[in-house]
């Protein structure tokens, strides 16, 4: 039998610019290189962190998808090979784009390469963009914005989830507000403690 | 008939070893690329924001340039919401658009003139403009357009003249068309607005069109101009598949594709597959 170090793998993918390496150093406290406007992350950058009940998790920061022509051949081997070790994925784009076609794409060609057992997670980041200011999610325009942000969302990629389209879980955050990452990096962590989520929140509950 | 054919459309004119990428790249929202690197109180970036801004832009361009193969002569950086480098956006267009000179006077909207400007920085840049812009040779009567006139009647027959007359008279009724491409959000009708100095509204947030519209617009500068928005692409590859064959229509159709992109954003693998299109269509 072989003992992993590690209790799980947490994938972070999603486009060029999406704000991978800036989540996770908001999760996580990582010092990872972030950049507006440079291509910062170009091999998997790995990690391995201590979880709360003092196990190992290993996190995955991936160079983004859709930068240039070229990129998808170049990182296809990446790809490959750590989503066919990632126990949970986690797919991250920003409120204030509404252009799929990419992520679409992704998900056609490399869901395939995922464990059945593994987790899907679409992380919605720079909520602040469409919701100023957020800290908690209170006012009805605010609940409505999230709502139609992730209804929008759905209609996009879940034809292309294929049967994770049930167990796939829309998480809305903003790290330059530091809303609802708590409840990200419980979600990620598969923390088995009990936890407050008063002031936090999970898609399933916006939905 | 066929003399007023050989006015439109316009990719029939050229022959093959003449021919012109009539596509203008714009990367909007440089703006957005340095957080923090915007001096509102002049409405243009920092000193060391202005060096990163166009170091970064020439970041972005050699990247669209050199996947794409197409010249960095076509690609221009500038905000449209802070109406900042216009005059930069303005010359590419006049440049790359067939029969540019029809946009010659065109004045984009002036940066000083957005909320949030310091009253005195906006009376000292209006000043300023003035002072130059009198200072530049005063035109004595008559336009550039009857001076060349008068230079070719020594040199052409008067038959031939009102000939070139006639056919440049047809040309300058025919307003010049631009279609604007992007992604949804990237500022499209924004620019249209800022850089022809006109006043269409902006869409909602979150309603995208889904059918090219287009308007024929009087340009303050004089004559007229006729723009085309295209329903943004890279949304869903259904959406895009559908598009494809209403965005070749109507880019043949015109004197200038405008493709917008965001410079604040890194995914640019899109705007490139599109380039590559708009490329073969309009070559």
């Amino acid at each position: 039998m072989r003992l992993s170090f590690h209790r799980h793998t947490v994938v972070f993918a999603g486009k060029r610019g999406v704000g991978k390496s800036s989540t996770l150093n908001s999760l996580f406290g990582f010092s990872l290189a972030t950049d507006a406007a440079v291509e910062c992350t170009l091999t998997p950058a790995v990690r391995s962190i201590a979880s709360a009940d003092s196990s190992r998790l290993r996190v995955v920061d991936m160079p983004g998808i859709a930068a240039n022509l070229t990129s998808a051949r170049r990182f296809h081997s990446f790809y490959r090979h750590w989503l066919s070790r990632a126990d949970i994925l986690v797919w991250i784009t920003q409120a204030d784009v509404r252009a799929y076609k990419k992520d679409q794409q992704f998900f056609l060609d490399y869901l395939q390469f995922l464990k059945p057992s593994s987790q899907l997670m679409v992380a919605i980041g720079k909520f602040d963009t469409l919701c100023p200011g957020i800290t908690e999610l209170q006012t009805p325009e605010q609940i409505a914005i999230v709502k139609s942000k992730i209804a929008d969302l759905r209609q996009q990629l879940d034809p292309y989830l294929g049967r994770r389209v049930d167990s796939v879980r829309y998480h809305p955050y903003s790290v330059f507000m530091g809303w609802n990452i708590g409840s990200l990096r419980e979600a990620v962590a598969l923390s088995e403690q009990p936890t407050n989520r008063t002031a936090d929140l999970h898609s399933h509950e916006v939905l | 008939m066929k003399f007023f054919d050989r006015f439109r459309p316009p990719r029939d004119r050229l022959s093959p070893g003449e021919s012109q990428l009539r596509l203008v790249v714009g990367l909007n929202r440089v703006d957005e690329v340095i957080p923090g690197g915007w001096n509102s109180a002049i409405n243009l970036p920092t000193d060391d924001a202005a060096v990163q801004i166009d170091r970064k832009c020439a970041d972005i361009k050699r990247l669209i340039a050199s996947g794409c193969g197409i010249s960095e002569t076509h690609i221009e950086h500038y905000s449209a919401l802070k109406r900042y480098r216009l005059e930069n956006l303005l010359n590419c267009v006049i440049r790359n658009c067939y029969a540019g000179f029809k946009l010659s006077d065109v004045q984009p909207k002036h940066f000083e003139d957005v909320d949030g400007v310091n009253p005195d920085a906006r009376k000292f840049t209006k000043e300023e403009r003035r002072r130059r812009l009198e200072k530049s040779a005063p035109r004595v009567g008559g336009s550039a357009r009857d001076e060349v006139f008068a230079d070719l009647s020594k040199v052409v027959s008067v038959g031939d003249l009102r000939l070139i007359e006639q056919r440049f008279n047809q040309e300058m009724e025919r307003p010049p068309t631009v279609a604007v491409i992007g992604q949804a959000g990237v500022g499209k009708t924004t620019t249209v607005n800022a850089l022809f100095s006109v006043e269409w509204k902006t869409s909602a947030i979150g309603v995208g069109t889904h059918v090219p519209q287009g308007r024929t617009v009087a340009l303050p500068s004089g004559g007229q101009i006729s723009v085309t928005d295209l329903p943004g692409y890279g949304r869903s590859i259904k959406e895009d598949e559908t598009y494809e064959r209403m965005y070749h229509d109507v880019m043949t159709d015109c004197d200038l594709v405008l493709l917008i992109v965001q410079a604040d954003r890194g995914d640019f693998a899109d705007d490139q597959e599109m380039i590559l299109k708009i490329k073969e269509w309009m070559s």
